[in-house]
């Protein structure tokens, strides 16, 4: 699978393929999620709740899009 | 003229069993497959749960609103978008994962509940979902919740909500020990990738 590199730190601690990554989509969305909830839960304006449910969603949609580039197994 | 009237009332728990339902449905997929069965989330499988947190949020929206008393027709209709399109969002996922065990002989991946694997289930939580925003809107605004004046049920409804944020946080960490400092899920996790990054598991 294709990696994105960004930022190589010397503080993480290296992945499988010993190289230093900062970013974690997966983590990054679900967070962003949890943020959006919070504003919700608080009472946040109405536009910056849209805003960020809809950031997270098509982030969701995006990843979701990154995971599906290969062909189905199908031959009939 | 009664302000309380019986469809409203129901519109507000009708809500809170929407958040209450993909509460269990999450925390059954987390705490009995993952922990429990050990079944290793794949990445389709973790889009899904993104996908019924976007449609939930749509229904944490409506009754946090209703019971801060902030609630109008246009929030109302809000809330009911955002459970829509989360629930539209996730029916095109699922569909996905269902293709690639379609053919005979293929045994699916992870443990069949009632012969239907977990991305089948997701499926039909999403289109419930769809159909549950149709028929409320069908209703209009007599649907529209109003809070219950009880402190039990107002207590309630609270603990669904906080419960369902904990849920979402929860899901945060997991996928972090589960992805470890990469960009991305591997196709078919093993293990949990932090762990092994860190010298705790190999």
């Amino acid at each position: 699978m294709a990696t994105l590199r960004v930022y190589p730190t010397r503080w993480l601690p290296p992945n499988h393929a010993g190289v230093r990554y900062t970013c974690l989509m997966d983590t990054l969305i679900f967070g962003l999620f949890a943020v959006v909830a919070f504003l919700i839960i608080r009472g946040g304006s109405r536009l910056v709740v849209i805003g960020g449910w809809a950031l997270a969603t098509v982030a969701a949609f995006l990843l979701f899009l990154h995971h599906v580039t290969s062909v189905l197994p199908l031959n009939f | 003229m009664n302000e309380r009237p019986l469809l409203r009332v129901l519109g507000f728990w009708a809500q809170i069993l929407f958040i209450a339902a993909y509460l269990g449905i999450l925390s059954t997929a987390m705490f009995v497959f993952q922990f429990g069965f050990g079944e290793m989330p794949c990445p389709l499988c973790i889009v899904q749960r993104m996908a019924m947190i976007a449609a939930t949020l749509g229904a944490v929206y409506i009754v946090v609103q209703t019971l801060r008393g902030t609630l109008t027709t246009p929030r109302y209709l809000t809330g009911l978008g955002m459970a829509l399109v989360g629930a539209i969002v996730g029916a095109t996922m699922s569909p996905r994962q269902i293709e690639l065990h379609i053919l005979p002989g293929d045994p699916g991946y992870g443990t069949a509940i009632m012969g239907l694997h977990l991305y089948t289930w997701a499926l039909i939580t999403f289109v419930v979902v769809a159909l549950f925003v149709g028929v409320v809107l069908m209703f209009g605004t007599a649907l529209e919740p109003v809070a219950p004046t009880g402190r039990a049920g107002r207590t309630i409804a609270w603990v669904i909500v906080w419960a369902f944020f904990a849920t979402i946080v929860l899901n945060m960490v997991v996928v972090f020990v589960e992805e470890g400092f990469n960009w991305f899920l591997p196709d078919d996790p093993t293990g949990y990738e932090l762990l092994r990054q860190l010298g705790i598991t190999r």
